[in-house]
């Protein structure tokens, strides 16, 4: 190598050194601005190159200014959560450039449209659900029961303790219809006792969503005039884990052991009510304390395709002995013994056939067996029911547009044995339905169906179609409206005598507004429903005994309307750790049917029925206090005297309840002690009067408690790791 | 002269190799991280996070970058006041935790990160999300532990956690307490760090453990 070349190379390799650092640091700059629709600066918005990590954040005035070294064709990208990312292409030329970009609020903040006529629902899944599955057992007042709670929502109305069942807008307890994971429980209730208000089998926790439907329900359900209650077991367990209490009205064991996908649950309790006898001051008195006991047992299996299989057998024997008073002599005691047996078994099959469609399957079988001692009197009744269900449902890929296509097979049958007297009855009731549910556009839903259905008993069928329709209005407010027509085979009573009358008919339309925003939800809901064909009792003289025997002949002459407005105002958001609702309802309804003289408003309804609920969790304490207040102005009542028909108006019920739990941990056990106290202040509700059949003495009608009070507690273990450190 | 003019032109060179060449991932990362580890306001965190974004996207093969995205947004999710924005940015730091999945990265600091955005995930609704998210959080930290039982960040998600539950459902400062302490101890086998190794929340594990202690 020359020394020249070498000197060359060097002023060379310096000037090129010296030329490449100028053409690096010749920058761009881009400033510019970002604003939203209307205008305002958007701050934090991430604005850079695309490709490159050159990018900077605008400030809190929406400027941003960036410096870059890259030339040429480049792509701005600005972006931030909630908004549509913006591109916009710029040349850099070493320069300064002046740039506004415009962002635009993404749809997806905009929550889809959902059907709410008629249904409020309790899920964990869906965070917009009114109510939460466990808000259900906190409700004071409820006494733990799935079935006392739904009785503060709207449009339900109060049990003063006398019946047992839902009574809906104006319908009866024979109107609404209990399902469990697709079908339907036949023995919803403990079996009923003449005025003393029953429990409902149903354990709170173990469901996870449950949709209580006031009206307009959908197609794969018929069979109840009124009302659905639609309830979802839960899956598999988190963890295998025991839970151990003990109350006023016995003690219990549950557990469940996962293994992998799949897991079993166990049960069992044993009840006797002494504990709880022993303070309460009841109005009914018991020769025989009620006392039982039952098993069951759970099967869950998760299978591929995100599919589940649910398997749990229930069996329960209960027996009392109440001496109440006597629904066919105004004034006279009855001595009521019964012994219960109650056998469930269910299953269901949820799988995914592929990513649009989606098969359930569900089976069931029930037998119940009440040995009843009326009196001197012994009475059997028995029932059984086995039902299957199939369906498919299909969704677009969009997700725009889904189909259901399903059909139900009930055979159920049951006797009654009362002295020499033997009813009996046996039905085959076969439905298919198909519903299609339509998004076209975000904010717009319409959900068409039709069900079908046929009874052997009738030889009768009949084809129903429902609809229900929801636009929203605004980011939180929708409106939903629902219409369909509802048939019901005559109740039990008359069939067991042999008595085959036509379905009776109802036809619902409602109109939903619905708000709800941050945890607060406002739900106004006016309904109209025509009842018609309802059966009705010719040739006999009015009693008001519902265990009556005389029925005279039966047809379907009967009808009726209810129509009202329902109100619903939840806000767990204002105040930190209370939460609250106040639900009121407003029913104007006549019917004629059954022994009925006149289209009257039944004896069974208040007109307006008021509910606060109030739940206050005091972190300090670890205590939740929970108290509720219900008010349902006065029943009708039928007064031999009085110039009309079922005229005469009992005074207001009033209750408030109260329950405190307290929540711990001891020795790694989950604890709760609870203490419940119903109708605090003693309130002598009276629901009714019965005459003597003379008409010349009455006899108040009243709960078979007042005041009442109930203590437990409940440990929980759940597994845990032991080497955690 | 020749040797002036050649140290110089070299001088030059060296000079200009060091100007002209990109900065590396490492480098981008860096410069990130110390925005980050001062932030004390949410601008700074959303121009970490912003810087992260970009480096993420840039480098989609490489999970760390991942990672540093996704830790990001969950940050800042917990920052968030607005319950559907937390859940969009969970939902963001989610994109970055499949691209590592996709990747098939399979480490310790991996599962720590499906144990903070399962963590992240239910702060948005305690309340209703403690049933499907606890379990998930808790199965991570366990993976994570079996593949490197060193890793402080472990021991310091889960002393949080402990912290925010409820006494009652047994947790509370005193249950938290010893697992603030390991993780102390983990923290401080962490010598030779390099931001190609996560490493966050020991000035944060310090400041509760003198908190717990106080109490």
């Amino acid at each position: 190598m020359t020394k020249q070349f070498t000197t060359l190379f060097s002023i060379l390799t310096l000037l090129f050194v010296v030329f490449i650092p100028l053409t690096i640091d010749a920058q761009s700059t881009i400033n510019g601005e970002v604003k939203n629709q209307k205008g305002q600066p958007v701050s934090f918005a991430s604005v850079s190159l695309q490709n490159t990590t050159e990018g900077t954040t605008t400030g809190p005035d929406g400027k941003f200014s960036l410096t870059t070294n890259l030339k040429g064709a480049q792509t701005l990208v600005v972006n931030l959560i909630g908004f549509t990312k913006t591109t916009q292409a710029i040349t850099l030329a070493d320069s300064v450039y002046t740039v506004s970009v415009r962002l635009q609020e993404s749809a997806t903040r905009l929550e889809e449209v959902t059907i709410t006529a008629g249904t409020i629902e309790a899920n964990n899944e869906r965070s917009v659900a009114v109510l939460k599955p466990l808000d259900i057992v906190t409700t004071a007042g409820a006494q733990g029961d799935v079935i006392g709670a739904i009785q503060t929502l709207p449009g339900v109305q109060r049990n003063g303790g006398d019946q047992t069942g839902l009574m809906v807008r104006g319908g009866d307890v024979s109107e609404s219809s209990v399902i469990v994971d697709g079908t339907i429980t036949q023995n919803a209730f403990n079996s009923s006792v003449p005025g003393v208000a029953q429990r409902s089998r149903l354990n709170p926790f173990s469901f996870k969503g449950t949709a209580f439907s006031s009206g307009g329900y959908t197609v794969r359900y018929g069979q109840a005039l009124s009302a659905v209650l639609d309830l979802q077991t839960t899956d598999l367990p988190e963890k295998n884990n025991m839970n151990i209490g003990a109350n006023f009205a016995g003690a219990y064991v549950s557990g469940s052991k996962l293994m992998g996908k799949n897991a079993v649950e166990y049960a069992a309790n044993y009840t006797n009510i002494a504990p709880y006898l022993a303070i309460a001051n009841t109005n009914v008195d018991f020769y025989q304390v009620p006392q039982g006991g039952g098993i069951s047992a759970r099967y869950v299996s998760r299978t591929e395709n995100n599919g589940i299989f649910k398997m749990n057998l229930t069996h329960s024997f209960n027996k009392s002995g109440i001496t109440i008073p006597d629904p066919s002599t105004a004034g006279a005691k009855l001595n009521f013994g019964i012994q219960n047996e109650n056998t469930l078994l269910t299953t269901s099959y949820k799988y995914f056939i592929n990513e649009h469609v989606k098969l359930f399957s569900a089976f069931s079988f029930s037998n119940n067996t009440d040995k009843v001692s009326w009196g001197a009197s012994p009475v059997y009744r028995n029932d059984g029911r086995l039902q299957g269900r199939v369906e498919l449902w299909y969704e677009t890929k969009e997700r725009k547009f889904n189909l259901l296509v399903g059909s139900d097979v009930q055979r159920f049958n049951y006797t009654q044995r009362f002295d020499t007297l033997i009813g009996q009855f046996d039905e085959l009731m076969s439905s298919g339905y198909v519903e299609a549910e339509w998004k076209p556009i975000l904010w717009f839903a319409i959900k068409p169906g039709v069900r079908g259905e046929y009874s052997q008993l009738l030889g009768k069928g009949n084809i129903v179609p429902r609809a229900a329709f929801a636009i929203r209005t605004g980011e939180a407010s929708q409106i939903s409206a629902a219409t369909g027509m509802f048939y019901q085979t005559a109740s039990t009573n008359y069939l067991l005598q042999g008595y085959r009358p036509d379905f009776q008919q109802s036809i619902h339309y409602m109109l939903n507004y619905q708000w709800m925003k941050k945890d607060r939800t406002l739900r106004v809901e006016a309904y109209y429903k025509s009842y018609n064909q309802l059966v009705r009792e010719n040739g006999t003289t009015y009693t008001p005994n519902q265990f009556r025997f005389d029925l005279g002949t039966v047809d379907n002459s009967g009808s009726g309307y209810a129509q009202g407005i329902d109100f619903f105002w939840r806000d767990r958001k204002s105040i930190k750790n209370f939460d609250y609702w106040i639900s009121y309802s407003y029913v104007d309804t006549k019917r004629l049917y059954q022994n009925y003289i006149a289209k009257v408003t039944p004896d069974y309804v208040s007109d307006h029925n008021l509910n606060v609920i109030a739940k206050y969790f005091i972190m300090k304490w670890q205590t939740n206090i929970s108290a509720s207040y219900n008010y349902a102005s006065g029943r009708r009542f039928y007064d031999p005297n009085a110039t009309a028909f079922m005229s005469e108006k009992a005074p207001d019920f009033h209750n408030f309840s109260v329950t405190i739990s307290y929540l711990t941990t001891i020795r790694r056990m989950f604890t709760v002690f609870y203490l419940s106290l119903d109708n605090v202040t003693n309130q002598k509700n009276v629901l009714g009067y019965r005459y003597s059949a003379d008409g010349t003495q009455r006899f108040p009608i009243i709960p078979p408690m007042y005041r009442s009070i109930f203590l437990g507690v409940n440990f929980s273990l759940t597994e845990f790791n032991k080497d955690e450190l | 002269m020749k040797t002036i003019i050649t140290s110089l032109a070299l001088l030059a060179l060296t000079v200009t190799t060091v100007r002209a060449q990109e900065p590396t991932m490492e480098d981008n990362l860096k410069e990130a991280f110390t925005i980050l580890d001062t932030a004390k306001t949410t601008p700074s965190l959303m121009t970490a996070s912003a810087k992260f974004d970009l480096i993420a996207n840039k480098y989609q093969d490489q999970w760390v970058a991942q990672y540093y995205g996704a830790y990001t947004k969950a940050i800042i999710s917990y920052f968030e006041p607005d319950m559907a924005k937390k859940d969009l940015f969970v939902d963001e730091a989610d994109m970055y935790l499949d691209r590592i999945v996709a990747l098939g990265t399979e480490n310790d600091h991996v599962y720590v990160l499906k144990a903070l955005l399962a963590n992240a995930r239910m702060a948005v609704d305690g309340e209703n999300r403690w049933k499907e998210y606890g379990p998930i959080f808790e199965e991570n930290l366990k993976k994570a532990k079996e593949l490197n039982e060193n890793n402080p960040h472990i021991y310091y998600l889960k002393a949080v956690s402990v912290f925010y539950t409820p006494k009652m459902f047994g947790g509370g400062a005193k249950k938290a307490k010893p697992y603030f302490e390991k993780a102390k101890e983990k923290y401080a086998l962490m010598t030779n760090r390099t931001v190609m190794v996560p490493y966050w929340g020991e000035p944060q594990n310090t400041d509760y453990l003198n908190q717990v202690n106080a109490d």
